[in-house]
């Protein structure tokens, strides 16, 4: 059982902060995917840059996906360390906890491929996505580690947090519409738009958290009040605006806004669940009394929403024969469960050294809430078939012992 | 390009080549902080309104109670001296009255019943055919008859039980010095004959039940003279303490319809044998006049013994007696009653405020602490508890202080004043609010060769401990002011580990 829960704690700390990706595929490229997407996946990246010359682009059902857990402070060294130590030293538990700054913050992301095909300018597509965060304050490792040895620890949401997301989208996207009235002098402007019916399936949502324990001569003082939103079923929608231009004949430059209108409203079942414990002047000699109050109340509440704020994406792509670069910038209005506030850029590229076997790399520069990371992915493409598999490392050049976190992420699909 | 190939081989190979081993859950050591106690034990909280209560000026006073009675007082003796030899009796009868008094002069009866008692008689020379009745006017009998005598048995002497029978009338306020007895003859003859000789005997000890009359130089000693205070001191702090002050205050209810005066003694005797008399006189050096009871009921009165109580309990005594107690009955001409049931019930109170001198003086605990400790926790001390330690933090507002010691033993018979008999001692000291009226610090630590005493499965404990000597009586207050705050933290270095 012990073990369970270590490999628990640990699996768990390999989450890190939440940023959902949109396609599988992207996972090779670190995210900066916005020019490259194409057929069904323009859908979900830039829909201007929709369009079929000829035939359907199809969406192997489910091969399509990118899975990650990730963390922004442990890794496998670190856990190997852990455990293989018969005891933790002073030195160990600050080494353990040097690596954690103020929160240990990990996520689930997931993104699996129900159906999607491509034709003309158009796409039919359908995706699940299922997101999950928790971030966990590093005082409690640090009362778990050395015990209460300072007399005040303050736990609140900025450093402990937990919520999940999960929703099935179907979109509709056009693309490849050349904006009107743009003088010559400048390349042609392709626009498109995609909108998303959101099927809700869960979201819980910790809306409020806030809690102290101190210990002193005067007696222990804890306090905890949890506040919690969970939610099942709902529908929801949003849309994204895309343009893209080629400046030149190696260079495209595109930008994005997408989640416009973006929310999910929950209405099956709403329920607030409030936990609340007191407990003050604590001591030994009357822990036989009522020492504490506690309240666990779960009441229905009205519908209520999950937004999703808007973000805008930036991104540009040159191209030569035998490779191309692409820097991506994304910068979300606010942050929430799915999106972040804080802008990060991506870069990648890709190399063709045979042009059915392209080999492609990308890098994720991190910031606060976001630990950079590095994909490394490789395919196999033809006129008819295209599939690949990729694998990205948090917080490490190469997937090893110091990664905090790894992705993989695969594509298949099929053009008729 | 082949570089980029390699590269990423070599990536996905280290990867795949990471080794994620099994995992087991280290140990670390803990350090623990818990708060054991934040509490202020008031001196107000000792007052138990029985036992324990305020004095005046809210000083702490310890007060004892209890009652002591006299025996019943039984039956009251009256010696006549009645001595009546050749009483010539005439044919037209005789009307006389005989002295009836006390010996002792002491008794001076109006209305007494006869619990025990005889007087003899005698008709001698009775003239033949002659009949000689004789009536006692002040003796009756149950029926309220008049005694009556015959000369049935002339010649020899007659025996005449009186009990059952009373002397008197009842509430005749009238003391009986002599009685009336009347001769009367059948039949009638002519006068100045004599028709007997008549001799009566009364000098034997008459014991009268209820009583009505006077008493003169009566005592009534206090039958049972035994403990009237018995102080069982805990721990034998009379060796460390000197009470200054003290009062005796007693409730007498006299159920005797006659007063009287108190004298006596009270001596104190402490467990060294050292004892001390002080007699029991009021502040004017008198002794206590007792009032009698009246027909309401009991007499009730208070006497305070305060001024040189103190003297007694200087020695710190283990029982108080009073010796030579008597009640001195002296009521003159006054009438007054009792009866055999009557009694003088005492109800005393001990009444010490606590304005004492301490001594320093270790006092040990006689009876040893054993504890038994669950294998768990055995267990848990043995593997888990690296060293622990209690922090207390001490307001003492009272003026005196006290240090004391703690010995630990997996053995029985724990002497103090041999190491070999214990395995350690720890001391602490908390001193007086004169000394240091902030909070003390008191550090009590133990490392892991001392935990390790709580590993065997049973450990003896025993307490001594000594009081700050004060030089100069100090007084214990029950104000909101005089209290102790206790704060105690327990630290431990405990060892994290998987449980098996």
């Amino acid at each position: 059982m012990k073990k369970l829960a270590l490999l628990l704690l640990f699996c768990f700390l390999f989450l890190t902060a939440l940023n959902a990706f949109n396609t599988g595929k992207s996972v090779f490229f670190a995210d900066s995917y916005m020019l490259r997407a194409k057929g069904v996946e323009a859908a979900y990246w830039n829909p201007a840059n929709l369009q079929q010359e000829k035939g359907i682009d199809f969406w192997i059902p489910i091969m399509n996906l990118g899975i990650g857990i990730n963390n922004n402070s442990l890794d496998l060294d670190t856990y190997n360390y852990v455990v293989s130590r018969d005891t933790l030293n002073d030195i160990d538990k600050q080494k353990i906890l040097n690596k954690i700054d103020g929160s240990l913050r990990s996520a689930l992301e997931g993104n699996i491929s129900i159906v999607g095909f491509a034709f003309d300018n158009m796409s039919l597509s359908s995706s699940l996505h299922l997101t999950g965060k928790l971030a966990l304050s590093e005082r409690y490792l640090d009362l778990l580690l050395y015990g209460n040895t300072d007399s005040l620890y303050i736990f609140d949401k900025s450093t402990t947090d937990a919520g999940g997301l999960g929703y099935v989208d179907i979109t509709f996207a056009m693309g490849n519409f050349t904006l009107p009235y743009i003088p010559k002098t400048i390349p042609p402007i392709r626009a498109g738009f995609s909108v998303s019916a959101l099927v809700g399936i869960g979201n819980a949502n910790l809306d409020d958290f806030f809690g102290y324990f101190s210990s002193s001569m005067e007696g222990v003082d804890v306090k905890q009040d949890i506040v919690l939103h969970t939610g099942l079923g709902g529908f929801g929608q949003k849309a994204m605006l895309g343009l893209a231009s080629n400046i030149t004949p190696n260079l495209e430059v595109g930008l994005t806004l997408d989640n416009l209108f973006g929310k999910i409203n929950w209405f099956l079942t709403t329920e607030e669940t409030t936990i609340k414990v007191v407990a003050n002047d604590v001591y030994a000699a009357n822990i036989s009394e009522e020492i504490y109050d506690y309240a666990n109340e779960t009441v229905d509440i009205d519908s209520y929403s999950t937004k999703l704020p808007p973000e805008l994406s930036l991104g540009t792509l040159y191209k030569i024969p035998w490779a191309n670069f692409s820097l991506d910038y994304l910068q979300g209005f606010k942050t929430s469960i799915a999106t972040s506030g804080i802008g990060r850029f991506s870069l990648a590229a890709q190399f063709l050294p045979w042009e059915y076997l392209p080999l492609n790399i990308g890098v994720g520069f991190g910031n606060s809430h976001y630990p950079w990371r590095i994909s490394y992915g490789i395919g196999y493409s033809s006129k008819v078939v295209e599939l690949g598999f990729g694998l990205q490392s948090v917080k490490n050049l190469i997937p090893g012992y110091k990664t905090k976190g790894i992705t993989i992420g695969s594509y298949m699909k099929v053009h008729l | 390009m082949k570089k980029i190939y390699l590269m990423l081989i070599i990536a996905l190979i280290l990867l795949t080549a990471c080794e994620i081993k099994k995992p087991t859950m280290p140990t670390w050591f803990m350090d623990l902080n818990i708060p054991i106690i934040n509490e202020r034990y008031y001196v107000s909280d000792l007052v138990d309104s029985v036992n324990i209560v305020m004095g005046e000026n809210e000083v702490l006073t310890v007060t004892t109670s209890g009652e002591a009675t006299t025996n019943e007082f039984g039956t009251l003796p009256f010696t006549p001296d009645v001595n009546v030899e050749g009483l010539p009796i005439w044919s037209t009868g005789l009307d006389l009255t005989i002295p009836f008094e006390d010996q002792n002069g002491k008794v001076g009866v109006a209305y007494a019943e006869i619990a025990e008692g005889i007087f003899k008689s005698r008709f001698n020379n009775l003239q033949s055919g002659v009949e000689i009745t004789l009536t006692f006017y002040d003796l009756y009998l149950p029926n309220n008859q008049n005694l009556i005598l015959t000369s049935n048995n002339p010649g020899n002497w007659v025996t005449t039980n009186l009990e059952g029978l009373h002397l008197g009338v009842a509430n005749s306020d009238q003391v009986i010095n002599q009685i009336h007895l009347s001769f009367q003859i059948t039949p009638s003859l002519p006068s100045g004959i004599q028709v007997a000789t008549f001799d009566f005997q009364a000098n034997e000890t008459i014991q009268f039940g209820e009583f009505r009359g006077t008493l003169n130089n009566y005592p009534i000693g206090l039958e049972d003279s035994g403990s009237l205070v018995n102080i069982d001191y805990p721990y034998g702090l009379d060796q460390a303490i000197n009470l200054e002050d003290a009062y005796l205050q007693i409730t007498l209810q006299n159920y005797l319809g006659f007063g009287s005066v108190f004298s006596g003694q009270l001596k104190a005797t402490n467990s060294s044998g050292q004892s001390r008399i002080i007699d029991i006189l009021d502040e004017y050096g008198n002794n206590y006049q007792i009032e009698p009871a009246t027909e309401e009921g009991p007499r009730i009165m208070e006497i305070q013994l305060g001024h040189n109580v103190a003297q007694l309990l200087q020695i710190m005594p283990t029982t108080i007696q009073v010796i030579d107690g008597q009640f001195l009955i002296s009521s003159g001409t006054n009438i007054g009653r009792l009866r055999p049931t009557d009694t003088m019930l005492l109800f005393y109170t001990v009444s010490a405020p606590l304005t004492f001198t301490l001594h320093e003086h270790e006092i040990t605990i006689a009876e040893e602490q054993e504890f038994s400790i669950p294998e768990e926790n055995r267990e848990r001390i043995r593997k888990n508890l690296v060293n622990a330690s209690l922090n207390l933090e001490l307001k003492n507002k009272l003026p005196i202080g006290a240090s004391a010691k703690l010995f630990f033993s997996t053995t029985p018979s724990i002497d103090t004043n041999n190491p070999s008999t214990y395995n350690f001692m720890k001391e602490a000291a908390i001193y007086s609010a004169n000394l240091q009226p902030d909070f003390q610090n008191v550090n009590l630590t133990l490392n892991k060769d001392e935990l390790n005493v709580f590993t065997s499965e049973q450990v003896f404990m025993r307490f001594a401990f000594s009081f700050e000597e004060t030089g100069t009586p100090v007084t214990i207050h029950a104000s909101t002011t005089d209290y102790i705050h206790i704060k105690g933290m327990m630290s431990a270095r405990v060892l994290i580990e998987k449980e098996d």
